[in-house]
């Protein structure tokens, strides 16, 4: 019985969540990341740096701008990041079906270590193509550029890392 | 409390706590040695530029930081004809996510002829399965405190093994590693260097270190459910480093043969 209430009582905590987003105008994404990378250090050396899960909640401040707060959780080569992102998304071009647009995000986290977490910090841009499946509900695209620094880890090896995000999700 | 609870904050703290991976103690490397940084793992060079055909390749143990393994294994490269050795960088720091990635390394290191493969833990489970998937590109295998997991059976592999274990470590007890005998080439036990068989034969080599822990194969201080060793970080990789070196002389790799 406990079970079967907890069920419904996470059912409408989800529909609530979905709805109220529509109503007050603002949207979340949830959205599967790789990043092939280039540079590390100071290095060029193309490779695979990992992959992630990301879920943005957007605030849509007009027409054409809305903000992105995001966390990020990512397996990477040799280390496990969390990133919290702010940022801004700019529309370039909005069509019946599908909306093309910019976006810039600062991002803060650690890497996950005992016995201590180290500091990360970044930013990112992206281009996004989002294409509308219904009103509210969209599948989109991204490609961008991410620089991240982790300097606690400088003492042990690399520590800068750039990559080319390419972030598959639905946002509703 | 509750809202933590419905948010899904806690599950998400205790997966991240489960997520972190153990850092190196401060690295002290030795100078006859340079170490060489990439992305997909660390290559520790014998600063002569001398070395040993045969190298080693090294797959560390779950969630601890590569690096934490430069300190043990500079002294296996110094030792005896000098050695290359590579120790891989894995996603997450978990070598069941990238367990193949030893048999793509080669290309790297042309001047290496031939490979034997290294694994602590979950390292040496995966070094394992590399093994028995490319049986012919690995003449050796070297598990400390690790041992295959039941879907890989290099029974009848042609290749030599080097199973090590500390005496106390806490978390791969000698009952776990007896378990899975089977699985690997014929077993012998030493107890020191006098016993150790000597020729090329295939054959797996079980030998328990004085003292020794399940940390101190690497060194990133004392992962949590290990044993107290009554041995120095020092002198267990000291130990590990000459038992190699044995290793590698009587299978003939020592020489480039």
């Amino acid at each position: 019985m406990a079970t079967k209430y907890k069920i419904l009582q996470l059912l409408l905590l989800v529909t609530l969540f979905v709805t109220t987003n529509s109503i007050q105008a603002q949207q979340t994404d949830i959205s599967l990341r790789v990043f092939p990378s280039s540079w590390y250090n100071s290095y060029f050396e193309p490779g695979f740096d990992g992959g992630g899960l990301c879920v943005t909640y957007h605030p849509i401040l007009n027409k054409v701008l809305r903000l992105n707060i995001s966390a990020e959780f990512s397996v990477l080569r040799s280390r496990n990041e969390v990133l919290l992102g702010f940022g801004i998304n700019r529309t370039i071009w909005q069509a019946k079906r599908f909306r093309i647009s910019t976006e810039a995000n600062l991002l803060n986290g650690i890497d996950l270590y005992k016995p201590y977490p180290l500091f990360v910090g970044g930013i990112e841009g992206l281009g996004r193509f989002d294409y509308y499946l219904k009103k509210k509900l969209t599948l989109f695209v991204a490609i961008g550029a991410r620089v991240t620094a982790c300097p606690g880890y400088r003492s042990f090896g690399v520590w800068k890392h750039s990559s080319w995000p390419i972030t598959v999700g639905v946002r509703f | 409390m509750k809202l933590f609870k419905k948010t899904g904050l806690i599950p998400s703290l205790v997966f991240f706590i489960a997520s972190c991976s153990y850092l190196p103690d401060d690295l002290i490397i030795p100078s006859a040695v340079t170490i060489y940084e990439y992305r997909d793992y660390i290559e520790i060079n014998p600063t002569s530029n001398q070395y040993s055909k045969t190298g080693l390749v090294f797959y560390p143990g779950g969630l601890v930081d590569p690096h934490a393994y430069i300190q043990p294994l500079s002294k296996f490269a110094i030792a005896g004809k000098a050695h290359k050795v590579v120790i891989v960088k894995m996603p997450g720091n978990l070598a069941v996510l990238d367990g193949n990635k030893a048999a793509w390394i080669y290309n790297d290191f042309p001047d290496v002829q031939q490979w034997v493969i290294g694994g602590h833990s979950l390292g040496g489970v995966m070094a394992c399965s590399v093994v028995d998937k490319y049986p012919d590109f690995f003449k050796g295998l070297v598990l400390m405190a690790a041992y295959p997991r039941s879907s890989t059976n290099l029974n009848d592999w042609s290749g030599s093994v080097l199973s090590l274990r500390g005496q106390y470590d806490g978390l791969v007890d000698s009952l776990k590693i007896s378990s899975y005998i089977g699985l690997l080439p014929t077993p012998w036990w030493i107890h020191g260097f006098s016993d150790y068989p000597e020729g090329k034969v295939p054959k797996t080599v079980y030998f328990t270190i004085p003292g020794g822990n399940h940390s101190q194969f690497g060194n990133y201080g004392i992962q949590k459910g290990d044993g107290v060793a009554t041995i120095t970080h020092e002198a267990q990789a000291e130990l590990v480093s000459s038992l190699i070196l044995k290793f590698f002389i009587e299978n003939g790799w020592e020489y480039g043969n």
